[in-house]
């Protein structure tokens, strides 16, 4: 009977002692980044239609992926759906819209064109390979049925995106 | 490398920034190469390649660093391509870098420069000599006959005048020149506006074309015995009947 209140004293020692905690810390540097080397233009080859092609008198913005590492990222980048700035418009606006590898700096980012996945107005490419690339977007806008866009200005949103797999 | 980087010393070559578009069917072989030939020996001091077998044609747009070459190294520069296809839009750049102190005497700040003053000793300093100090020069310039002097004064003054005299003919002459220039040069303006304008209002006649081609004749005349108009026979009649009237009028005055 003596010895009870002895071995509880001693189970309990550990448990009244101080805790400790150790902090761990750590940054994280992207090794993907976006940059946008040229931003796009609107061209008006029709009264119904914008365009940023070259041959509809627009101009293609162009977006550079770096990437510091291989088969780390992917790159995806979405094509406008709607006018970000625009006169009031009260007719449909139909949206079509690409992205294709304009430059590379390694000849076998040329096949990330065949490899790319495209659904809506989204094009995904598996940056298999260290080094930039630069895509080019075309995005083309038609008002109604062949009804004239309203004048003033519009704008438009292309966004890129790099996400870690 | 001929003139494409300046001719310092200490120069060297840390990078080179190519572009080229390649024109091929994915389905060929094509190696590129990009290279510079070895100035000092064989082969080459750089070749970079760019492997597009099996690949779509596309701009290629690197940066390939260099461990600082020395310029003396770089040889004649190409662009290879091994297989089928076609490099176009092709450039090239060569990114260098100076070493100030490659020749450590340039700059005081190098390592390893030798101030060249400490090979100076007492022995070696050698005193420049002005004979300005000398009293024997100074001596001998001095004047020894004023009357020569003055006279000699005088015939410059005498110079100097002719010397004007001339001068002034001499401006005269050249703006009589320039004022027939200007008068030639005026003239001759006028004469080219004139012919440029002549040219300008003629040649937009010349150059006008009238619409419409051929006329062609409408009116059709029916052979047939054309009647004679009574009317215009008694215009006719009465017109001679007024002339013989009139000269009658010139017998009646001689008459009287």
């Amino acid at each position: 009977m003596v010895k009870y209140p002895l071995i509880l004293t001693a189970l309990c020692i550990p448990f009244a002692g101080n805790a400790e905690e150790a902090l761990i810390e750590g940054n994280v540097q992207s090794k993907c980044i976006i940059n946008t080397d040229i931003n796009g233009v609107y061209g008006n080859p029709a009264p119904d239609k914008l365009s940023t092609k070259s041959v509809d008198g627009g101009v293609e913005p162009t977006i550079r992926f770096d990437v510091a590492i291989a088969n780390y990222y992917m790159a995806r980048v979405i094509t406008p759906s709607s006018f970000s700035t625009s006169p009031s418009l009260t007719d449909v606006v139909n949206w079509t819209g690409t992205t294709t590898v304009g430059e590379v700096s390694d000849a076998g980012m040329s096949a990330y064109d065949a490899a790319k996945v495209t659904y809506d107005t989204t094009s995904e490419f598996d940056l298999t390979i260290a080094g930039s690339t630069w895509f080019k977007v075309d995005s083309v806008a038609t008002y109604g049925f062949g009804r004239a866009f309203p004048g003033g200005t519009y704008r438009a949103v292309v966004q890129a995106e790099c996400i870690a797999q | 490398m001929g003139t494409l980087v300046p001719s310092s010393p200490g120069l060297s070559i840390n990078g080179v920034i190519y572009r080229y578009t390649t024109i091929k069917n994915p389905a060929d072989r094509m190696l590129v190469h990009l290279q510079n030939e070895d100035a000092t020996g064989d082969g080459y001091i750089f070749r970079e390649t760019d492997d597009w077998t099996g690949l779509p044609g596309n701009t290629i747009n690197k940066l390939v660093s260099v461990n600082n070459i020395p310029i003396s190294r770089w040889g004649d520069g190409s662009i290879e391509v091994e297989g089928e296809g076609q490099v176009a839009n092709a450039s090239l750049v060569y990114t260098y870098q100076i070493d100030e102190c490659f020749n450590p005497q340039s700059n005081p700040i190098c390592p390893g420069y030798i101030d060249p003053t400490k090979f100076l000793t007492a022995e070696n300093i050698v005193e420049a000599y002005d004979p300005m100090d000398d009293d024997a020069v100074l001596e001998t310039l001095e004047a020894t006959d004023s009357s020569l002097y003055e006279d000699e004064e005088e015939d410059e003054s005498i110079e100097q005048e002719e010397l004007k005299a001339s001068k002034d003919n001499f401006e005269k002459g050249l703006a009589a020149t320039q004022n027939a220039l200007t008068l030639a040069n005026s003239i001759s303006q006028e004469r080219i506006l004139s012919a440029m304008n002549t040219s300008v209002n003629m040649y937009s006649y010349y150059a006008t074309s009238i619409n419409g081609g051929v006329y062609k004749e409408t009116t059709n005349l029916r052979d047939s015995d054309l009647p004679d108009n009574p009317r215009g026979l008694r215009n006719g009649l009465a017109q001679q009947l007024l002339h013989e009237e009139m000269v009658d009028e010139q017998y009646k005055k001689l008459k009287f």
